[in-house]
């Protein structure tokens, strides 16, 4: 048979429907096709486990005080070339639009975005989307965490993120049927390491059909929470967006406007220190499916 | 079969990674935020001492800082050269212990007896690698893998969710796996830029 075209075997190599009998044959002659398809099932195991690469510990703050000590680096962060103070859209030398390091979760650069329902000051960056469709961003400015980062730039990077996620969501069509109430998509919460034996969980996603997507997430056997639990979305890369927060009852909260769970499929259910506004330590996660 | 798309490189270029190799104030900082944990988790694949996994992170950024003149953003991802040195500064602080390997790749490979296969630092390397490009893709192509990844949608389903002709989900599956293969590979050829010894032909490469 002809070489199966490179589209075709990209499915394969991702398990997208399995390869009929001429391709079976094909693939254990042709050393080229053989080679490409192996190559593109390695790609797409490693792809898979990604995840586990997705929500790594940050590195000591001792560690960077010897790099900076060696490098002659300003311990405390960096100076703040080239910002000037009056076209800094964070106002101010204390603001920082990415948080940098959590306790336990990535150290990646993370843009929150969404809404604040409690008005509090954990979110970094808003993003919503006007009546013309736009996208626009708005940031707040975070408390002071004991360093300063070079925040225009990364306000840029922060804003190119935000309107990249709109630009996607404006092309991806939620699952919204209509029926109010409606279990669009569910999916076990499953126990992260930190958390004890037994727990575990579950969430909904309800379209109520007013266009307002909600998730009901429901815990079961996680201890005592010695602050708050905060669900979180997550796009498995690099951003993570607050939801809402519980001392461990059953929670039920809506997805904002403008944010799509194609964009965002990961649930993710952490512990907060009280006070805590970075991602804390994941206790739940799950992926939404279809 | 075509294997590459050319020499076009297909991954987004990073501000940052220029912003180092020209020494902005600021930077080292910014990419120790960014990528120290990838770091971090590469040494901690390979040694089982924390103060070790602190050492060669510490050294791994400081002789980047120093080297940044010799790193080209136009070649590699500034966390697949980072990467590189993290590698050949584990096998430096292994010899320096005075273990005895047969030689630096036997060091760089080893890992605690406990470690399954899944965890071999080179699998481990190689998964940062793909992380770092995955979140490199264009956006309809990253948004198109994630769907496939981590909601094991297949395409008709990605096409469903996204509205988009299932031509064009198919044409960014394709782009993204291959610009994702592209990446591995030439990394594997970055990684090993310099260091004495060289690994093994690349798992993304026929066997």
């Amino acid at each position: 048979m002809a070489h199966p075209d490179p589209d075709r075997l990209t499915l394969l190599a991702l398990g997208d429907g399995g390869p009929d009998t001429a391709e079976t044959a094909h693939l254990g002659t042709c050393p080229a096709c053989r080679s490409d398809y192996d190559s593109l099932r390695t790609i797409a195991g490693l792809g898979r486990e990604v995840a586990a690469e997705l929500s790594l510990p940050p590195v000591a703050d001792d560690v960077w005080h010897r790099i900076a000590a060696e490098t002659g680096q300003d311990p405390a962060g960096s100076p703040r070339a080239g910002v000037s103070a009056g076209q800094d859209p964070v106002g101010s030398p204390r603001g920082s639009v990415s948080a940098g390091r959590d306790a336990a979760g990535s150290s990646r650069p993370s843009v929150s975005a969404g809404q604040d329902p409690a008005g509090s000051s954990w979110v970094g960056v808003s993003a919503g989307q006007d009546a013309a469709g736009s996208a626009r961003a708005t940031v707040h400015a975070l408390p002071h965490r004991g360093r300063r980062t070079p925040a225009r730039r990364l306000f840029r990077y922060a804003a190119a993120v935000v309107a990249a996620a709109l630009v996607a969501v404006a092309w991806v069509v939620t699952a919204s049927g209509g029926d109010p109430g409606r279990v669009v998509a569910e999916a076990p919460l499953s126990r992260q390491p930190a958390a004890p034996a037994g727990a575990g969980g579950q969430v909904q996603v309800v379209d109520d059909g007013s266009g307002t997507v909600r998730l009901k997430v429901r815990l079961t056997g996680m201890p005592a929470a010695e602050g708050l639990y905060e669900v979180w979305l997550y796009d498995g890369v690099n951003t993570m967006i607050p939801l809402g927060v519980t001392a461990g009852a059953d929670l039920e909260v809506a997805v904002p406007p403008g944010l799509s769970l194609s964009r965002f499929p990961v649930i993710d259910v952490s512990a907060q220190a009280l006070g805590q506004q970075e991602h804390g330590t994941s206790m739940l996660r799950g992926s939404v499916r279809a | 079969m075509p294997r590459t798309e050319g020499g076009v490189r297909p991954l987004v270029p990073d501000d940052l990674d220029r912003r180092f190799a020209a020494g902005d104030a600021g930077a080292l900082r910014a990419v120790f935020d960014r990528h120290g944990p990838a770091v971090q988790r590469l040494a901690r694949a390979s040694l089982r001492d924390p103060a070790d996994v602190d050492d060669v992170v510490q050294s791994t950024f400081v002789s980047a800082w120093n080297g940044r003149s010799t790193y080209d953003p136009g070649r590699a991802g500034l966390l697949v050269w980072l990467l590189g040195i993290t590698r050949r500064r584990i096998v430096d602080l292994l010899r320096s212990r005075g273990r005895e390997h047969r030689d630096s790749e036997a060091a760089a490979a080893v890992s605690p007896p406990e470690t399954a296969v899944a965890e071999s630092p080179e699998r481990v390397l190689d998964r940062l690698i793909v992380a770092d490009g995955l979140a490199r893709l264009p956006e309809a192509q990253r948004l198109v893998l994630h769907l496939a990844f981590y909601a094991d949608l297949t395409h008709t389903q990605i096409a469903h969710r996204t509205d988009l002709p299932l031509g064009t989900v198919k044409s960014h599956l394709r782009r993204g796996m291959r610009a994702l293969r592209e990446q591995l590979e030439s990394s594997a050829e970055e990684v090993n830029d310099g260091a004495p010894g060289s690994r093994p032909p690349h798992a993304a490469r026929p066997r």
